[in-house]
């Protein structure tokens, strides 16, 4: 089975970002945990289970399990003291280990005996699990950084998993092979994967030269359903996928702008927003509104319903949103004589959610809906430049759209806590970070689903607002229709369960 | 020509000097650096992407960063990549051949077909066929190249759901497959290359044509064959050997496209993505390699007149 994606650099995953390489690690290793088939919650992986209690989490470890048959490990047992190797990699000081971050609620992680792995954490934490099920939390066998001094080659690449890398190049993709001995036995079915990295992947779908693909957004819109789609283009012989990505796009502003500083002015940009251009743009099909959370976290959303009725996104206020923002605009001078100016960035490439084209759909949707008193204009910028501006803060309003997590909680703690690390509009308020950290420690599910909510509606008041989200929606894959069992999550590692229609 | 050889190096050198200083500090200019694309999707913990810009150097002052280069470039390392940490003699060792075989590909087919081409839209000049080549060929040269790449992919996969080969074999493994995955960029590089070749020869052999020795020649009794052979084709080459290693060149430097649209691992797609990575050691190793070899090209077409033109050798003598 083949599929397109733009590669990473190398594979040591614990050293890079996750987007490039994710589907070849998630197939090469297991994790203690991975993310259930139909939502980001944990399901055993190489731990066969677990308690947790206060801030020990004990996980037991199935028996059987091998690594894979390649020098230096050479197909020998799978260890707790593996597990504690590849997590205390991952959460070294060096700077190269970029998510270490992530871990830095974890105190102690010990292997008691070869099938026992103790984590402590520094205070309760519920998320730990979901956050171990992370692509980047994988074991590795100390010898291979003894012979190899790190991962990144596919020497090096030596996993539990159900496939083995067979070649890997930046930039032009990978090969894995059937690990003939993976310890799920029976698994996997397919024999081999690859994974190309080739432009315009609709076309080499159609061709027949990649077997799955993310159906992009922009052949789309205009159609009510996937199946509608594909008619219209006459296509037979393929199936259609939704899977619930954790991305979520907004207009996010700058709280220590001088215009942006005024809370009202927050607001009335909230209230007149229309977001269901973005919204479908991004997401024609299935698309929904959202504050800060993916659809990989749609449990912890705020029902449709509210939205419905919450000012800035229910469509059936619109004209009672729109006017009460020019009154907001008006208390704060900005009329149409004096008309509020501002920049909105993003970048430079077209036909992306946060491209030139949706910055420009954006600049006319405020003056439009505003009469012109908000006038705003477009500053594309190439990628690095888009990013800096964001990460330095030097911007007034920038058009961005984020993997948010892989736990909601993850989502919120970024993106609204006083040093999230993706806090760029700068937004403070002990009091949310108070009720992030009461969350994070609440075990009970639909406890935590409440307080969530509570956080959304919290950060989405008048007395609050920082970013104008617009929404979340799902990622559209198609697939050839002899390949069946594509989980809900196809880059989840769960790729063991592929197999093709005979 | 001694002189002028030693001539020549000294002023490809102060062009490779300011190629290296243009290039080390331009990258640097741009907003954004490797680090920010580091946690791009994770966020850094406080201090973590200073401590990083530390670690990879990119905290110092620029003239520190540029001091530092120049030593390894003294030494002859052209560093690791800031991205994956592998050297960059090997990674451009890796990649050059991809790039080479698309650019000789190219430049054979375009030969192949520009000069003789060229030389009956001369001999014909103003039948049918003349009129005929020389719409063939603006068309060629008029049409981006990287627009007739992306239909030759996009137009078979819609119409025919097949797509030329995609990917690089290298030719050492599989010389046929090789040839066939490089078959279709060379082609897109051949329509506009070949073009360019067929205006500039069908010109100047119209020139050498109208000239008295060619007169002569024909009132000496040899074959119009014979005329064109060896004394207006020889003659009305120079101006194109100037052509050719011109959109060598720019063969070369414009692989950027092809290889990102066809998915060829050449130099063109590693400097892009290190462009877009911000990894800086990467961008300086490639430019500066491919500077190597753009001064070396043009040091080749200088001689090479004189060995097409010998008054050009004696004069330089």
């Amino acid at each position: 089975m083949s599929w397109a994606q733009n590669t990473t650099a190398h594979l040591d995953i614990h050293q890079d970002s996750i987007s490039g390489a994710q589907q070849i690690i998630g197939a090469t290793y297991n994790r203690l945990v991975r993310y259930r088939g139909d939502a980001q919650l944990p399901e055993p992986d190489v731990a066969q289970s677990w308690e947790q209690a206060g801030t020990d989490v004990v996980f037991k470890l199935h028996e059987g399990v091998k690594w894979q048959n390649k020098p230096p490990v050479n197909g020998r047992d799978f260890k707790a003291s593996d597990v504690v190797f590849g997590l205390e990699r991952a959460r070294s000081d060096d700077p190269s280990f970029i998510h270490s971050g992530d871990l830095a609620v974890v105190d102690t992680i010990e292997a008691p005996d070869d099938s026992t792995v103790r984590l402590t954490t520094k205070y309760p934490t519920a998320i730990i699990l979901t956050m171990l099920a992370g692509y980047q939390w994988i074991p590795v066998a100390p010898e291979v950084i003894d012979q190899f001094g790190d991962i990144k080659s596919p020497e090096a690449t030596i996993g539990t998993g159900p496939f083995i890398v067979e070649n890997f190049a930046p930039d032009f993709g990978a090969t894995l092979v059937r690990n003939p001995d993976y310890w799920r036995e029976g698994l996997p079915y397919l024999d081999e994967l690859e994974q190309l990295d080739v432009e315009d992947h609709w076309s080499q779908f159609r061709a027949g030269n990649i077997d799955i693909v993310l159906v992009p957004a922009e052949l789309l819109p205009g159609h009510d359903s996937f199946a509608g789609f594909l008619e219209s283009e006459g296509i037979d012989g393929y199936v259609y996928s939704e899977v619930m990505a954790a991305s979520a796009h907004g207009h996010f502003m700058n709280t220590q702008d001088p215009v942006f500083a005024d809370i009202r002015v927050r607001w009335a940009v909230n209230l007149i927003m229309d977001r269901l251009p973005n919204r479908t743009y991004g997401w024609p099909i299935g698309a929904k509104p959202s504050i800060a959370l993916g659809m990989g976290h749609l449990a912890f959303h705020l029902p449709d319903a509210e939205f419905e009725a919450m000012p800035g996104f229910g469509l059936g206020r619109r004209d009672q949103d729109v006017a009460e923002g020019l009154q907001m605009l008006a208390a704060a001078g900005f009329d149409a004589d004096n008309p509020m100016e501002w920049r909105i960035m993003g970048w430079s490439v077209p036909q992306t959610l946060v491209g030139i084209d949706q910055l420009q759909i954006a600049v006319d949707m405020y003056k439009d809906v505003s009469g012109n008193v908000l006038q705003p204009s477009e500053q594309a910028l190439e990628w690095g430049a888009w990013k800096q501006a964001e990460a330095l803060h030097e911007f007034q309003m920038i058009s961005s759209a984020y993997s948010m997590g892989v736990d909601a909680h993850d989502a919120m703690q970024k993106m609204y806590h006083s040093e999230g690390g993706r806090n760029f509009s700068g937004y403070a308020n002990p009091d949310l970070d108070r009720m992030l950290a009461v969350e994070e420690s609440t075990f009970d599910i639909e406890e935590r689903i409440s307080l969530m909510q509570d956080m959304q509606r919290f950060v989405n008041s008048p007395e609050e607002i920082a970013n104008a989200w617009t929404g979340s929606g799902p990622f559209s894959y198609a697939a050839l229709s002899r390949i069946q069992g594509i989980p809900m999550l196809w880059d989840s590692g769960r790729v063991d369960q592929v197999y093709v229609q005979k | 020509m001694a002189r002028y050889l030693l001539g020549r190096l000294v002023v490809s050198s102060i062009s490779l000097v300011l190629v290296v200083v243009i290039v080390f500090v331009a990258v640097r200019l741009m907003p954004g650096d490797i680090v920010d694309q580091f946690f791009q999707d994770t966020g850094a913990r406080p201090g973590q992407a200073e401590a990083l810009r530390e670690k990879l150097g990119l905290s110092d002052p620029i003239p520190v960063q540029f001091a530092r280069y120049l030593g390894e470039l003294a030494r002859g390392d052209l560093g690791e990549s800031l991205a994956s940490g592998r050297e960059l003699s090997t990674v451009i060792r890796d990649r050059t051949p991809v790039t080479f075989q698309l650019a000789m590909m190219t430049l054979i087919f375009s030969l192949a077909i520009g000069l003789p081409l060229g030389v009956l839209s001369a001999v014909m000049r103003g039948s049918a066929l003349d009129y005929l080549l020389r719409t063939i060929a603006i068309g060629g040269i008029s049409i981006p190249f990287f627009w007739i790449a992306v239909l030759t992919i996009s137009l078979p996969a819609y119409y025919w759901r097949w797509t030329p080969p995609i990917g690089h074999v290298p030719l050492q493994e599989d010389p046929l497959a090789s040839i066939q995955h490089m078959l279709a960029p060379a082609l897109v590089g051949t329509v506009f290359l070949a073009g360019s070749i067929m205006r500039m020869l069908r010109a100047t052999m119209l020139e050498v044509l109208r000239l008295d020795y060619m007169r002569t020649a024909a009132a000496k009794g040899l074959s119009r064959a014979t005329q064109i052979r060896r004394h207006a084709l020889r003659n009305a080459l120079i101006p194109v050997v100037t052509l050719i290693g011109i959109r060598f060149i720019f063969l070369l430097s414009g692989s950027v496209v092809l290889e990102s649209i066809y998915a060829l691992p050449g130099l063109g797609q590693l400097s892009l993505d290190a462009l877009s990575r911000r990894d800086y050691q990467v961008v300086q190793a490639v430019t500066l390699f491919m500077a190597v070899i753009i001064i070396m090209t043009n040091l080749v077409v200088d001689i090479s007149y004189g060995f097409i033109d010998p008054r050009i050798r004696h004069s330089r003598a």
